[in-house]
């Protein structure tokens, strides 16, 4: 087989099962993220719902989390992975590693993002007589739109790098193609292949990221 | 109005006090706030104005001291209470406070929002505010494409959305400039005149308690130091502080002619203020008829103050000896709330 016939029919399965990995996991990291970084802002000192008994702690295990570099993390979760998804190779066991790292990651980017909302406008509502909460859902969720998805552009990003390591540990996808291919193989071709193909994925992600995000904005 | 003698009390408070650390920002104040008037608390910076705001609507928790609204003590209100009395004291905010994620109509009616008020309904009532505060048509802009004038607007629409009975101004026009200013405040007078909202208005300027304030209370370090009618105060001002705030509005003498004076001279110059019945008379004449001295203007001018009529002068005044100089200085006294020989030249 030539170059140009393996990648034909090697990347557009990678390809694939990157994407898929992708956003399944940026999908757990949003669900699981947002209402853990509404959580941390919410309750830390001087906010709305202040709680040391739930912030400190939740806050040093998601910095301890954070703590621990990718492909460590996911090698020491090989047994968990096993234990949940019944395989520790393959899409869905690279998935649970990937949401394990981007549930704290996008968590902080989200409570970065909630803190940016101006007080004064917080303040300004409460003094309408609003509750805490719909001070939450009011004025703090809508107001950190902008800011919510820019941070959640950042953290698919960064899933997808991620999920080229998985490729080390039995994950499928570009990261593999270019380990045993480009690596192992030293296959020129599949390797830029695979370069580029990454490149133009990270690109329409920010792209179409800072889209939405400055049609959140409402300033133009 | 101060002078109003019917005046029904609508928020008191009495003996509050805040402080910040060492800072006593609210050290002691004590006010009665009428309903339908508009009054000006001025102070210098950092004097405890914003605090006492604050801890009128509720934000601030006073260390000490009551709070009585509508003869109800607030210290004895549940949770749900205080949100209600929060809903009739709004507030208007020197950086507006929009939500840049609302369109203008969402923004002023969030208040009826937050009080469960269906779709239609607050959509309706936003509409007509929009409307009166001038900015019908704009319903559906977001806040970002207003100038600073048109946000304070809505900022206004929103705070009447709720049908207050108290508005509370904290530094509203001072991003603003003169011109937007003054529209600003006089849209502020025809919501108090048509509306019967009471108004407390917040600010370190004395340009914007001139254009609309009818009772003015002068803060100073955390505790009350002058107050009364506005008119009164600018006429007759008496502590200290209150001076310093108007001397911005009041003409001084322009220091090329401060320059000029001398211990001694055959004219002494005069600084002379005056107000009422005896803004209207030609006071020049009658000094020269009475007194014999000839007095000419070298600066200053007549001012309207809620309708009353108020002159500072600096007069050029020459008497010819020490005892006609005399005999006009205490014509002059007896005529005006205030005069000083500044000089001679
Ligand atoms: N949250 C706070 N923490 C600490 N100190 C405060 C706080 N709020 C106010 N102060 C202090 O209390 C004093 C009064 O502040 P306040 O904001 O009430 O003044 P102000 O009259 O509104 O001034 P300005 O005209 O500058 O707005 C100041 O010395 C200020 O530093
Ligand atoms: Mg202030």
């Amino acid at each position: 087989m030539s170059d140009w016939e393996l990648l034909q029919k090697l990347l557009g399965p990678a390809l694939w099962d990157t994407i898929w990995t992708m956003a399944a996991a940026s999908f757990f990291a949003l669900l699981f993220g947002l209402p853990l970084g509404l959580l941390l802002y919410a309750t830390a000192k001087g906010h709305l719902f202040e709680n040391a008994w739930i912030n400190r702690p939740l806050s040093a295990f998601i910095t301890a989390l954070r703590a621990v570099p990718f492909i460590i993390l996911a090698v020491s979760l090989i047994p968990l992975t096993r234990l949940i998804v019944g395989t520790s190779i393959g899409n869905s066991a690279a998935v649970f590693v990937l949401s394990i790292t981007a549930i704290p990651f996008y968590a902080r980017m989200a409570e970065l993002s909630f803190r940016e909302v101006d007080k004064n406008l917080i303040q300004a509502v409460l003094s309408m007589g609003a509750t805490r909460l719909q001070t939450l859902r009011e004025v703090v969720l809508p107001e950190s739109l902008p800011s919510l998805i820019s941070g959640f552009t950042v953290t698919i990003i960064a899933i997808i790098a991620a999920s080229s390591m998985v490729g080390f540990i039995g994950g499928n996808g570009l990261g593999r193609l270019a380990i045993s291919y480009g690596y192992q193989r030293y296959n020129v071709t599949i390797m830029i292949a695979v370069i580029a193909v990454l490149i133009a994925l990270n690109v329409a992600v920010q792209w179409f990221g800072d889209r939405l995000a400055q049609k959140a904005a409402r300033v133009k | 109005m101060s002078t109003r003698p019917k005046a029904q009390p609508l928020l008191e408070l009495k003996n509050l006090r805040r402080s910040f650390g060492g800072t006593k920002a609210v050290n002691g104040v004590s006010l009665t706030v009428y309903k339908g008037e508009i009054l000006g608390i001025i102070g210098r910076s950092g004097a405890g104005k914003s605090t006492l705001i604050r801890c009128i609507n509720g934000l601030e928790k006073p260390d000490s001291g009551s709070i009585f609204y509508k003869s109800r003590d607030s210290a004895g209100l549940t949770l749900e209470e205080s949100r209600q009395m929060r809903r009739r004291i709004a507030m208007i905010f020197q950086q507006f406070n929009l939500l840049s994620s609302r369109t203008i109509i969402d923004n002023v009616a969030l208040p009826l929002k937050l009080a469960g008020m269906s779709k239609i309904a607050r959509r309706q009532k936003a509409a007509e505010l929009l409307q009166t505060v001038g900015l019908g048509g704009k319903e559906q802009h977001y806040p970002a494409f207003l100038s600073g004038g048109q946000k304070q607007r809505v900022g206004i629409a929103r705070a009447l959305a709720a049908g207050p009975d108290i508005l509370l101004s904290d530094e509203a026009s001072s991003a603003l400039d003169p011109e937007t200013t003054q529209a600003i405040l006089q849209l502020l007078r025809e919501i108090n005149r048509k509306m019967g909202v009471t108004i407390i208005l917040i600010t370190h300027e004395m340009e914007v308690i001139r254009a609309i304030a009818d009772r003015l209370i002068v803060l100073d370090k955390g505790k009350i130091v002058e107050q009364g009618a506005v008119k009164d105060i600018f006429a007759r001002p008496q502590a200290a502080a209150t001076r310093a705030l108007l001397q911005t509005i009041i003409p001084s003498l322009p220091p090329a002619l401060a320059a000029q004076l001398r211990p001694q001279g055959h004219e002494a110059v005069i600084e002379f203020h005056l107000s009422g019945a005896a803004a209207n008379t030609p006071f020049l004449q009658d000094l020269q008829r009475d007194t014999g001295a000839i007095a000419r203007i070298i600066h200053g001018g007549m001012d309207t103050i809620q309708g009353e009529r108020q002159g500072r002068f600096f007069l050029a005044l020459n008497a010819g000896d020490k005892a006609k100089l005399a005999q006009a200085l205490a014509w002059l006294a007896a005529k005006g709330d205030k005069s000083e020989v500044l000089g001679y030249v």
